[in-house]
């Protein structure tokens, strides 16, 4: 700001400086010789600044992080725990309504892995007939494609 | 009796929220708080709102700037009496009203230029909070690719605007100043040719960098957003093929999420929007005011003043139009991002 400001002072000294010298001067020719030299003064005062201007400063202008990499994965976390949640409480729902249509009743507990986050793994609590057990365990194999190893029936 | 159940399991499914996704845009910055509509859920209600608390907070400012213009018609009125006796008493008044009208628009114009590079600065550092959460609610919508190259630009761009205002422009203005009043003083061809030298440097960083942005984006936004459509088209099709109930299942879930995203998205982005007008509003219409009443002020003054005291008036209010560029164009930056993000994948 310091620099600024002295910058601005030269400019108006250095006018005022011409304007006065140039109100002294009445013979035409002197004022014409006058006239030109405090042009080049002034158009010197003026752009002395550029004379100190380094091109690489130009460079600090552009921010150092540009790189929103980490923000993207934060989204896309996001998304992936939404959807693991819609996908396991759906998973869920359905076989509590199937459980429920074969006057079973147990609670389930659905378990996803893989990229795709599809229904890996069940645990089922409860009490159902065994005709109700084989037909939850065909649909959690055969519908939802939990493999047979990975379904637990407790309780 | 299956299809029942595989029907009940899709509304159920439906039913659920997406509770996983928190993205907020940030608060908004003291200085927009007066301004800041007390509901954001509808833009144009906000919009209107923000107007009306900016309006009504003009009144102080229209009384002063009425004041300093009196002051300074009356400056040239005197100039003028005083014009009309012969000789060096002529160029003594002349040089007396320049050097009078510029000490009494000085202190406004320095108040004003404060307030315009701070507000560039709080928009610029409002932004770097506000992109962030952009980028990650575009992520979430599906928008990987489009997400990361508009943060880039946004980022960029922001930075070089904010960086070139208050190291090049500001001086930029204060030079303009310098060299009209001292053309306003001695009457200089030079000074005068240097004077909108500056001010045409000045309207031409803003444009070509607003124009370069624009054009940015717009490439940017068509590009990764059609690479993104396709990628998130892909993946359903892959997903509704793979295994019959849970494909269905899997291909709901994401429509939903995605939904869900986009609704959380375009909340926030609008938040932001009203943020970045309430911290610009009121700085701009105060900034305004000011460069409408000299503007006035030089027209009445055309009537009865010499027009080197008139053009330094102008220039006085060409100056404040030169720190209505700056403030416009970071908040029109700010403004153009967040509409980008908002349009999403696609």
């Amino acid at each position: 700001m310091e620099g600024l400001r002295q910058y601005l002072l030269s400019i108006i000294c250095a006018s005022l400086i011409c304007g006065i010298v140039l109100s002294m001067v009445k013979e035409e020719g002197a004022r014409t010789a006058v006239k030109l030299l405090c042009g080049a003064v002034l158009a010197m005062t003026v752009v002395s600044p550029l004379f100190g201007l380094d091109p690489d400063r130009l460079a600090e202008l552009i921010p150092d992080s540009l790189d929103g990499a980490g923000y993207v994965s934060e989204g896309e976390n996001m998304a992936r725990q939404a959807m693991a949640q819609h996908i396991k409480q759906a998973c869920e729902a359905y076989i509590l309504d199937k459980a429920s249509s074969l006057h079973a009743d147990v609670e389930v507990e659905i378990t996803l892995g893989g990229e795709d986050q599809v229904p890996v793994a069940a645990e089922l609590t409860g009490t159902a007939s065994p005709n109700a057990r084989a037909q939850l365990l065909s649909s959690l194999q055969g519908e939802l494609g939990i493999p047979k190893e990975n379904i637990r029936w407790t309780g | 009796m299956s299809k029942w159940i595989l029907a009940i399991a899709f509304i159920f499914s439906l039913a659920v929220p997406a509770s996983a996704m928190e993205i907020q845009a940030p608060a908004v910055p003291d200085s927009g708080a007066a301004l800041m509509p007390r509901e954001t859920g509808s833009f144009a209600d906000g919009l209107m709102e923000l107007v009306r608390k900016g309006l009504g907070q003009l009144r102080p400012d229209l009384a002063e700037a009425a004041r300093t213009g009196v002051t300074v018609i009356g400056a040239v009125m005197l100039v003028s009496v005083l014009r009309a006796a012969s000789g060096q008493a002529r160029k003594a008044a002349e040089l007396a009203g320049a050097v009078t009208i510029v000490a009494v628009l000085m202190s406004h114009t320095n108040a004003m230029i404060a307030l315009g590079a701070e507000t560039v600065q709080e928009l610029s550092s409002y932004g770097r909070l506000l992109f962030p959460v952009m980028t990650s609610a575009l992520a979430a919508q599906g928008g990987l690719t489009a997400s990361a190259a508009l943060y880039a630009g946004t980022a960029a761009f922001d930075g070089i605007l904010a960086s070139l205002i208050s190291k090049f422009l500001v001086p930029g203005v204060y030079a303009f100043l310098a060299l009209a009043a001292a053309n306003g003083v001695t009457g200089e061809e030079l000074l005068k040719k240097l004077r909108d030298l500056v001010k045409t440097a000045i309207s031409w960083c803003l444009k070509t960098l607003l124009t370069v942005f624009t054009t940015y984006m717009s490439i940017t936004g068509v590009v990764s957003g059609t690479t993104d459509a396709a990628a998130l088209k892909a993946t359903k099709v892959t997903i509704s093929s793979v295994v019959p109930v849970v494909g269905g299942i899997l291909s709901d879930a994401s429509e939903a999420v995605l939904v869900g995203a986009g609704l959380v998205k375009n909340a926030a982005g609008i938040y932001g929007i009203l943020a970045v007008l309430a911290v610009f509003l009121e700085p701009f219409l105060k900034i305004g005011v000011q460069y409408l009443m000299w503007k006035l002020t030089a027209a009445l003054c055309a009537l009865f003043g010499s027009k080197p005291i008139t053009g330094l008036i102008e220039d006085f209010s060409a100056a404040m139009g030169l720190l209505l560029g700056m403030t416009g164009a970071a908040c029109l930056l700010l403004l153009i991002s967040c509409i980008c993000f908002m349009k999403g994948v696609g």
